[in-house]
């Protein structure tokens, strides 16, 4: 049994080391070899956008498919990607995965578009990322020029005071090197995988301006055909794999930290006063992106409340 | 065997002269079928279309392609050459020289050789004739003057590669600059050589006053202005590389309308070409796409580019034979259809051999400027000979000097990469 | 019957040529325009790069394909084509038809149903203004769809051209210099 698995990473990216290669071998080893994958990595199948339409129509069989690509499809993904919600990456990823298995999210969102959640790591907290103005407090926010990629991110920017700007990634370093913008809202990651941690200088930290989930899913009826030891091999291996990502990703967050604090970059822990200040003018944001989704007929609010709900029980907040 | 298969099809449909999107969308999607049936097919179909075009850094093309056409509509290429000739027009060869000049600060506000060359053939080439330039020299010396425009930036050519790369654009655009000023000193030695050895060829011209040469040089100006409004915004921060491509194609609409050359007819025209470039251009990026899902789900790719990085031949032999392949297709192919075919494939095999993809990428083009010479198929020497109503064989036989001048260049910027790099690394400072 | 048909078909092409045109036009007024305002203003537009990345794009491109194979604008390697005789333009004509007709078609067909799936559950993308997917999605069946039927005239039209030995359909000026529609 040969499955093919796809998504817009580079080959040796880190959350495929950490994720998706040890979830494959994992599976293959539960299942004695029964079943293997096939990896196109790199979007050599398709664009970061297409992969739910190309894991619904079987083009592939399991694909990275992150909701921010796919908002019409998966808007209330996004209560995983509100800002002021969490501080690690493992809150977030245990809350949203039992929403997204067992809760709204996976009744509303993922049966709906006949895929089935495999794996998900929410990443750990955006923060401000700057070239030239030290973040520290909410005035020195205002009027920035900050790169977001659109959703609730603009709106989490313009309710700091801060001008959000929207741009193609390739242009994002020539940007922030010329000053065209004057920063971005970014999770750490990606600062490197753009090059950007060459001219970034400061960065805020301990704060959340929002997240990213990174999630594979696998094709509902793909699923359905699979024989119930590989299902409940694909399940063990599912259940084992979460929270053991998300805290690699944590620690490999702080390894990340330490080595841009050595290359000179600074991180600007914000002041228990300004935080507090910042987490009530954001709770503002998650309510409107309800509001917004409500009177579309989504259960935005329900969805709402019951991550808050996980969050709070996992230790969040 | 179904690559093979697919493969011998792709060829067959070119040869007999099936558009080149259109061919690879074919041989792609009949390659889908055969590997993963009528699911697979319609799911590509389904997303690769509208995602290939639904992308905000594409506007580059349209931009591009709209502002050499208001360019060619404001006139500019007239005073440029003008004022070339008065500068450098006494040296021997010197009329040769100043087409060379012209054609790259023609290149520097327009992204396609192609316009660069019929611009040139319609100002210098008959300034030369007149003069009593042999033909075949002048008009070789205006064809490859021409393929400078898609090494300077704005280049249509380079953003595609970019974009099939997924390198840095900004990086890539400014990696060009300092290899085409090689590329035009190339162009004016190799006219030098060529007088030199028979001064028959170019006779002098009369001498301009000094007076008049900076007088002359004010026309420059709005060219000047034009290659600032694109370079310039991107380096002082006021726009991204994508944005600056609109930024060109509206001071060029500027440019246009004070030289009064605007009308709503000349407007629409000019939009009107630009449209067909771009949908023309994004038919192959799809039709590319279509037929890259189907190799990749072979595995071929892969396989070669596995293949080719364990074989013990040094990595100089190996990029070697992949610019020689150039050469060759580009002797017979459309330069985009080049890019588009091979950069998927190719690309990896650089990475893998440690080139550095933007000094691959300028390489490249400068490749795809020979090509653009090389028979049977050279668009620039087809336009000339057209321009300047004379044989298509004695515009390639004038060509034929540059083209040797060209491998010369190629190969010390092969030899040189800082010479691509160095530029480009000064940005991020 | 056939020439009939040419005219009509023109018509729609040259309609759709026209606003095309006005989206390419917009798209350079509207980055111009957000320029301005970020840089002079430090307030860029929020809608520009969905609207122009969404929509506009897509318009310029989809609502050409079809005006751009009228005006023979898509390039091809055409070095042997022009040593064949008429027949064998012909013939070449109409394997470009069947092939464009094959792959285009599938592109309508499969298109027209993601774009009604998109109307159907009113999907729009999130953020500030909720742009509706359907629009940009219905845009890839419509302009394919008048493509197919370009090449099904083209089809036709050389099919009977070369059967009646007449000129019922033009064929394509052979053009030693590729100069006019030539973009690189
Ligand atoms: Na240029
Ligand atoms: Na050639």
């Amino acid at each position: 049994l040969e499955l093919k698995v796809a998504d817009s990473f580079p080959a040796d990216h880190y959350l495929v080391r950490l994720m998706l290669k040890p979830w494959m071998d994992d599976v293959a080893k539960r299942t004695n070899g029964a079943v293997t994958f096939t990896h196109y990595p790199n979007q050599q199948i398709g664009k970061a956008t297409d992969m739910l339409r190309l894991t619904q129509s079987g083009v592939i069989d399991i694909g990275y498919i992150g909701p921010s690509y796919v908002s019409d499809k998966m808007p209330l993904s996004e209560v995983a990607q509100l800002p002021g919600a969490f501080q690690t990456s493992c809150q977030g990823t245990l809350a949203y995965w039992k929403a997204a298995r067992e809760g709204i999210l996976a009744k509303q969102e993922y049966a709906p578009n006949k895929i089935k959640l495999l794996m998900a790591v929410v990443l750990p907290p955006y923060q401000v990322w700057t070239a030239k103005a030290k973040v520290e407090t909410i005035k020195d926010m205002q009027g920035l020029k900050l790169r977001t990629t659109g959703g609730a991110q603009d709106l989490t920017v313009r309710t700091l005071g801060a001008v959000p700007v929207r741009m193609a990634a390739p242009d994002a370093y020539e940007s922030l090197s010329r000053g065209t913008m004057d920063g971005l809202l970014f999770p750490m990651d990606s600062v490197v995988a753009y090059g950007l941690d060459k001219l970034v200088k400061y960065a805020t930290d301990g704060v959340s301006f929002g997240s990213f989930i990174v999630a594979y899913s696998i094709n509902q009826s793909v699923w359905d055909k699979l024989p119930d030891d590989v299902k409940k091999a694909m399940d063990a291996a599912s259940e084992a794999i979460t929270p053991k990502a998300c805290a690699d990703v944590d620690k490999e967050q702080d390894a990340t930290r330490q080595k841009m604090k050595d290359q000179g970059i600074s991180f600007t822990a914000l002041s228990e006063a300004t935080r507090a200040e910042m987490k009530e003018k954001l709770k503002g944001v998650a309510q409107e992106w309800a509001a917004g989704l409500d009177s579309r007929g989504k259960q935005a609010s329900a969805t709402l409340k019951e991550f808050d709900g996980l969050l709070a029980a996992g230790g969040a907040k | 065997m179904t690559v093979i298969l697919v493969l011998g099809l792709l060829f067959v449909l070119l040869a007999i002269g099936t558009p080149v999107g259109f061919a690879m969308g074919f041989a792609g999607s009949v390659g889908l079928l055969m590997v993963g049936g009528t699911g697979t097919l319609f799911g590509i179909l389904q997303t690769a279309p509208l995602s290939t075009v639904s992308s905000y850094e594409l506007i580059t093309i349209p931009m591009f392609l709209l502002m050499a056409d208001l360019v060619l509509l404001s006139g500019v290429a007239d005073d440029m050459f003008k004022t070339a000739s008065a500068w450098v027009g006494r040296i021997p060869g010197g009329l040769g020289m100043a087409t060379a000049l012209a054609g790259a600060g023609f290149g520097a506000i327009c992204g396609t050789s192609t316009a660069s060359a019929a611009t040139l053939a319609s100002t210098s080439l008959p300034a030369m004739i007149r003069q009593g330039y042999e033909p075949k020299m002048a008009a070789g010396v205006v064809a490859i003057s021409g393929t400078l425009a898609m090494l300077i930036p704005p280049s249509v050519a380079l953003v595609i590669f970019g974009l099939l790369a997924e390198v840095n654009i900004g990086q890539l655009l400014i990696g060009g600059i300092i290899p085409a000023m090689l590329v035009t000193a190339t162009i004016m030695a190799t006219i030098g050589f060529l007088v030199w050895q028979d001064p028959s060829r170019a006779p002098r011209v009369e001498p301009v006053s000094w007076r008049e040469r900076f007088a002359l040089l004010w026309q420059v100006g709005p060219m000047v202005l034009l290659f600032s409004l694109v370079t310039g915004t991107i380096y002082l921060g006021i726009a991204t590389p994508t944005e600056a491509s609109a930024l060109g194609a509206a001071g060029a609409l500027v440019l246009a309308i004070a030289k009064g050359k605007v009308t709503p007819g000349t407007l629409y025209k000019a939009l009107l070409s630009a449209s067909h470039g771009t949908c023309m251009i994004v038919t192959i990026l799809v039709g590319a796409s279509i037929f890259g899902y189907f190799f990749t789900l072979t595995h071929v790719t892969q396989d070669l580019v596995a293949w080719i990085g364990s074989l013990q031949t040094s990595r100089w032999v190996i990029i070697t034979l992949i610019l020689c392949g150039y050469i060759v297709l580009g002797s017979f192919m459309d330069q985009i259809a080049i890019l588009v075919l091979t950069v998927p494939i190719v690309l990896p095999l650089i990475k893998t051999l440690g080139f550095d993809p933007i000094w691959f990428g300028v390489i490249k083009i400068v490749t795809a400027e020979v090509g653009m010479i090389t028979p049977p198929v050279g668009l620039n020497c087809f336009i000339v000979a057209r321009y300047a109503k004379r044989p298509v064989a004695e515009v390639f036989h004038g060509t034929f000097p540059h083209f040797i001048a060209h491998l010369i260049a190629i190969a010390i910027l092969v030899a040189f990469p800082s010479i691509i790099l160095w530029l480009p690394s000064q940005m991020g400072r | 019957m056939i020439r009939r048909a040419t005219d009509v078909l023109g018509a729609l092409e040259r309609a759709l040529t026209v606003i095309a045109t006005i989206a390419l036009f917009a798209i350079m007024a509207l980055v111009v325009a957000d320029v301005f305002m970020r840089y002079v203003l430090n307030s860029p537009f929020s809608f520009t790069y969905d609207l122009i990345g969404l929509y506009l794009l897509a318009a310029v491109f989809f609502l050409t394909l079809s005006d751009t194979l009228r005006v023979h604008a898509h390039v091809g390697v055409d070095i042997l084509l022009t040593r064949f005789p008429t027949a064998g333009r012909r013939l070449s004509e109409i394997v470009t038809a069947l092939t464009g007709l094959f792959v285009f078609g599938l592109i309508s067909k499969v298109g027209f149903e993601r774009a009604l799936e998109n109307y159907e559950q009113h999907d729009v993308l999130a953020g500030a203004i909720a742009w509706p997917t359907w629009i940009s999605a219905a845009l890839v069946p419509f302009g394919c769809g008048v493509l197919v039927l370009r090449l099904a005239l083209q089809l036709v039209g050389n099919l009977l051209s070369l059967v009646s030995g007449r000129d019922l359909f033009p064929l394509p000026r052979v053009n030693e210099t590729g100069e006019a529609h030539s973009f690189e």
